[in-house]
């Protein structure tokens, strides 16, 4: 999705090497995707990401 | 003793000559190594990732990596968004920013070569539909994903 448009920017973050990380956004399982500040885990549908990024982008909660 | 197998190293050489069709750089932020050996400012993964990196760049002459150190390019990095080592910036005709960090191991490596792929044409697997909806996103998103070697 970055790749596709200016307006997202994306990280892959391996947790295990930055704990804190894990902590930060209480990740209990994996793949955790936060979109702007908000979480979610497991695997994430193109559709149902689409939409979430949409919302983000629309004004949701950011931090 | 190489990161790549022999196998996937031929396997990768024809991926890239195949479908790697314009230059990418990625820019690898890590610690330079230092005379002076202290354990717990080592930075293994770093080392790891650079060897795999310098590994995938041999297959094919558009992949470009550049080399930053974390604590004496502050500035650029801080630019980046990069606080964190190892650091990967992924830089080709893609439009937004696509960065990966720690070790690329085991299954992750995909991701990474998916990348780079992606980032070199500036064009991904998404739905035409998805891609016409993300042109008209009016503010920023960031997503991070978190994951855990495979």
């Amino acid at each position: 999705m970055a790749i596709e448009s200016p307006n997202v920017t994306a990280a892959v973050i391996e947790a295990s090497e930055f704990p804190e990380l894990i902590q930060r956004y209480q990740v209990r399982g994996v793949p955790k995707t936060m979109i702007n500040a908000t979480g979610v885990e497991g695997a994430v549908p193109e559709p149902a990401l689409l939409n979430r990024v949409i919302q983000a982008a629309a004004g949701g909660p950011r931090s | 003793m190489s990161v790549l197998h022999d196998d996937d190293r031929e396997q990768l050489r024809e991926l890239f000559a195949e479908r790697l069709t314009e230059p990418v750089t990625v820019r690898l932020y890590t610690q330079r190594a230092s005379p002076l050996a202290v354990p717990s400012h080592q930075c293994q993964a770093c080392r790891e990732t650079g060897k795999l990196l310098a590994e995938l760049s041999d297959l094919s002459d558009k992949i470009k990596i550049v080399t930053h150190d974390l604590v004496t390019e502050a500035e650029e990095a801080k630019r980046q968004g990069i606080e964190r080592i190892p650091a990967l910036v992924f830089e080709g005709k893609g439009r937004g920013k696509v960065r990966y960090f720690g070790i690329p191991a085991g299954y992750e490596c995909a991701v990474l070569i998916e990348a780079l792929l992606d980032a070199s044409r500036g064009t991904t697997g998404l739905s035409p539909a998805t891609k016409e909806q993300l042109a008209k996103l009016p503010k920023p998103v960031h997503l991070e994903v978190l994951v855990t070697p495979t």
